[in-house]
């Protein structure tokens, strides 16, 4: 039989062990998920493919008069679910009159999104909140909707990546 | 540089009993590990670093993000264990002057284990501040 001893002593080294484990996979997801929060269009934006932001950023679109069609495979995945942020993160926009293509929408956690480009031009902010309306299955209806910036910047990534697709096939299609 | 701090002000200041009790004795007669981490010394500073790192993960963010509570399962389980063992070594010290070789042995590991999860730990609330 195994003594307490060595039971305690495999045990911390086995708890410790997992601990380093933990903190690489978190660090890896991490910088992985702040890859996401790049929405420049035209500029690399990677999102995690079967991200449920992409399918409420298509719902979307679709609303808006935006072909979705060819986003029917990762609609599918609509219900995964997840997780909605608690924090309250007001939001506010800037609109940088120089600079009509482009919009910040600053958030009051300090944070900003940026949008440039047609996502900027066809009303950014206000897709992005019609996709969060779209995308948010679990939220009771009438209650304060509240969300975090790490969500918004999510959205705004998937929202990118989308408009920058129809746009390269629009101009694909022009030639 | 958060990791540095914590590694001087927490490691290795907690281990300076240890170190006075080296120089102090070093004259007076020929000083080995049994002189210095005899007593199970290493397992009660290994529950202070413990409590440390648990002190740093339990925050709300931490625990309910699967990761935090993995690390505060670890360091849990690490405390049990520290306690535990310095439990056993101090009612052997009833009888003789220094613990067993082997719990020597066991309480640098446990201690070494120690250092790695609060460390992890530190690592933890560095990535959740900086989120």
């Amino acid at each position: 039989m195994i003594s307490p001893d060595i039971f305690l002593t495999l045990g911390s080294v086995s708890a410790a062990a997992a601990c380093v484990v933990a903190v690489i996979v978190k660090t890896i997801r991490d910088s992985k998920a702040r890859q996401t929060h790049e929405v420049n269009i035209g500029a690399t934006v990677t999102v995690e493919r079967g991200s449920p932001w992409i399918p409420a950023g298509a719902v979307a679109l679709k609303e808006y008069g935006y072909p979705s069609e060819s986003y029917s495979v990762v609609r599918q995945k609509e219900n995964r679910g997840f997780v909605i942020e608690t924090i309250e993160v007001p939001v506010t926009t800037e609109v940088k009159e120089n600079l009509p293509s482009m919009r910040v929408i600053k958030l009051t956690d300090g944070s900003s999104i940026t949008l440039m480009g047609p996502i900027a031009e066809y009303g950014g902010y206000e897709l992005i909140v019609e996709a969060l309306k779209h995308s948010r299955w679990n939220v009771v209806p009438g209650k304060r909707e509240v969300v975090g910036g790490d969500v918004l910047q999510r959205v705004a990534g998937d929202m990118a990546r989308i408009f920058s697709e129809i746009e390269k096939k629009e101009r694909g299609g022009s030639r | 540089m958060q990791l540095t701090k914590w590694i001087i002000f927490t490691v290795l200041f907690s281990l300076g009993p240890l170190l006075a009790n080296y120089l102090v004795a070093l004259d007076e007669r020929q000083m080995g590990w049994g002189e210095i981490i005899g007593r199970g010394e290493l397992f009660v500073i290994a529950a202070a670093v413990t409590a440390d790192g648990l002190g740093r993960i339990w925050t709300e963010e931490a625990v309910k993000d699967v990761y935090g509570t993995v690390i505060f399962g670890a360091l849990a389980f690490l405390l049990l264990a520290t306690c535990t063992e310095f439990g056993y070594v101090s009612d052997q010290l009833k009888t003789v002057r220094t613990i067993s070789p082997d719990h020597m042995r066991h309480s640098m590991l446990i201690f070494g284990a120690t250092v790695v999860a609060a460390l992890c730990a530190v690592l933890l609330e560095g990535n959740n501040d900086l989120s």
